[in-house]
């Protein structure tokens, strides 16, 4: 448990793969042309692939961070957004949101760019406040509780959205169950600007309070005893992880498992301290996630794999083996 | 000095008046479900109660910030969990964050605490594969890395759960040293012969009021056999030390 940190590698290592990343798709990129004002090269490079990768990095990086800020709330390590229906909440509110208002989104641009984060987020921060409330009503809020909880969270969202889904127009439907899977598709410069609005905000906001994140994870009591204001820090916790959560879902659907995996990895290499640990997982986290994007575009070409897919497949069996090792060696739930 | 009165919690606790001297290690007794643990919460201002009065040298805990609570009163509660695989020496360091020690110090208390606790080998062990004691003393050692630099507050919950003998001796050891700082020391215990044998003052709960307090005499076998409900007897050993024997029944 040293303070090795990943940083400096790791942002060589991104940079190395983004390049990769905007290197892999249909088309056949010539260096000589990306510089040319008007050429078709320039035009696949600055408004399809780089705002695709950045998009994709971008949201690894959230979703990591706030997969780390969830487990910190919940005081659990296998504590998800999208295990404890959170990312379920978010999806649902934006579904509602495309499907019933979908003529309304049409005619006004501005608020369908604004509207449709906003409404993940409450949706996010709604499906939140319910699990926290639940689950606490069970001491010390216990794993399996919360696993319990979210999988009704996700049951009923689920239902919900096969409904808005079931009443949807052709369009809509395909739109939605595309999204669903979660899919860098149609990034642009816009959400890029949003989402590196959000994780700056979000990881210096958590960034700031890291000290004490760790202090709040002795306990409720153990961290006012030791001076933390518990009730600004869990509205911090709950603020930043349905933020991050809600833009990353609004942008790009359901990206499961990235928030369990990532903080995992990192905790393994450099420990649970929330001040090494949330810088980390933000550039492990965009670097996983700009690879799955590689490869969802790779693996079938010219068609490719919605991005989530991809993430579910290699964080399923991940989270199979966590749970596996829980059981086994500490035996207790 | 800690000084508390008008302690009053529904039907759980009832205490007019508590008071802890500085140098002074003050033990509660009582049996389970007596009210110790909701005494301590209220000590603590874990739990508000309208009307009570909290003070430390005359400032009132109630009224300040928990941080500026944090740096007067160190408290060890009953159950902690921690999931996460923070080494002992980084637990134990989290003591220390409500402070503004300079570096020497911290690490002379660090090195004290450790080593006082028997945690030198168990620095770079994960939290989560300790077993019951030595994740209790890595947490004790955590409250008195927190203990104030002037004359402060500890309170301790049942400390000496799941040690074995000679930790139980190391912990109460130590604590008899840090009279010396001046800190007034509560701490609830179940062993009446350690009580008696560190304690300075002592205070015997009996369904959430206090029934007596004072000095080492009022231990005695007809009030502890009537607030334990089990016959205990009292006796004086050849050194002068303070036994006590609960009979148990075995049928």
């Amino acid at each position: 448990m040293s303070n090795r940190s990943v940083l400096l590698p790791g942002s060589l290592a991104l940079l190395l793969l983004m390049l990769v990343g905007l290197s892999v798709g249909p088309v056949d990129l010539q260096f000589s042309q990306l510089l040319v004002a008007d050429s078709t090269d320039a035009a696949v490079l600055w408004q399809l692939r780089m705002p695709r990768v950045l998009l994709a990095a971008l949201c690894g990086a959230l979703l990591a961070v706030t997969g780390a800020a969830t487990q910190t709330l919940f005081r659990n390590p296998l504590a998800d957004p999208s295990l404890i229906g959170v990312s379920a909440g978010a999806a649902l509110a934006t579904v509602a949101v495309v499907v019933l208002g979908g003529t309304m989104l049409a005619s006004h641009s501005l608020l369908a760019t604004l509207g449709l984060p906003l409404a993940s987020f409450s949706g996010g921060v709604l499906a939140t406040l319910l699990v926290m409330r639940m689950a606490s009503r069970y001491r010390g809020i216990s794993m399996t509780a919360l696993l319990l909880i979210g999988l009704a969270i996700n049951a009923i969202a689920g239902a919900f959205i096969g409904a808005l889904k079931y009443v949807a127009d052709a369009s809509a439907l395909r739109d939605a169950s595309f999204w669903l899977m979660g899919r860098f598709t149609e990034a642009t410069w816009w959400q890029v600007l949003t989402l590196c609005v959000v994780l700056v905000f979000v990881l210096l906001l958590l960034q700031r309070q890291a000290g004490k994140l760790n202090l709040w994870l002795l306990g409720a009591q153990e961290a006012q005893l030791l001076g933390v204001d518990i009730a600004s820090t869990r509205w911090l916790l709950i603020l930043c992880a349905s933020i991050g959560v809600g833009v990353v879902v609004a942008f790009a659907g359901l990206i499961g498992f990235v928030g369990l995996m990532v903080p995992h990895l990192v905790r393994i290499w450099s420990g649970p301290d929330n001040r090494l640990l949330l810088p980390q997982s933000a550039l492990v986290g965009a670097l996983l996630m700009v690879l799955a994007d590689a490869l969802s575009r790779h693996l079938i070409s010219p068609s490719e794999l919605p991005v989530g897919i991809l993430t579910a497949l290699a964080g399923g069996p991940f989270f199979l083996l966590l749970l596996h090792l829980r059981y086994t060696e500490a035996g207790h739930a | 000095m800690l000084k508390a009165s008008h302690i009053r919690l529904e039907q759980r606790i009832a205490v007019d008046e508590f008071i802890a001297e500085s140098g002074e290690i003050h033990v509660i007794l009582g049996s389970n479900g007596s009210g110790k643990s909701s005494l301590l919460s209220a000590l603590s201002c874990l739990i508000k109660l309208p009307g009570a009065q909290i003070e430390i040298d005359g400032i009132d805990l109630q009224q300040i910030s928990a941080e500026s609570r944090a740096s007067r009163i160190a408290v060890l509660t009953q159950r902690q969990t921690l999931d996460f695989d923070f080494t002992v020496e980084q637990v134990v360091r989290m003591g220390l964050h409500p402070l503004q020690l300079v570096e020497n110090q911290a690490r002379h208390r660090f090195e004290e605490v450790v080593t006082a606790l028997d945690l030198r080998g168990l620095l770079e062990r994960r939290y989560p594969t300790l077993s019951r004691g030595e994740a209790q003393r890595t947490q004790i050692a955590r409250v008195l890395m927190q203990r104030s630099p002037d004359a402060g507050v500890i309170l301790m919950d049942e400390p000496l759960t799941a040690l074995d003998l000679r930790h139980q001796n190391a912990v109460m050891q130590y604590c008899q040293r840090l009279k010396s700082e001046r800190h007034a020391m509560v701490m609830v215990l179940h062993d009446l012969d350690i009580a008696a044998q560190f304690g300075d003052r002592f205070t015997l709960l009996e369904r959430g009021q206090a029934v007596a307090s004072g000095n080492q005499d009022i231990l005695q076998p007809e009030l502890l056999s009537r607030v334990y409900e089990i016959n205990i007897e009292r006796k004086v050993s050849e050194d002068g030390r303070l036994q006590f024997n609960a009979l148990m029944i075995n049928d």
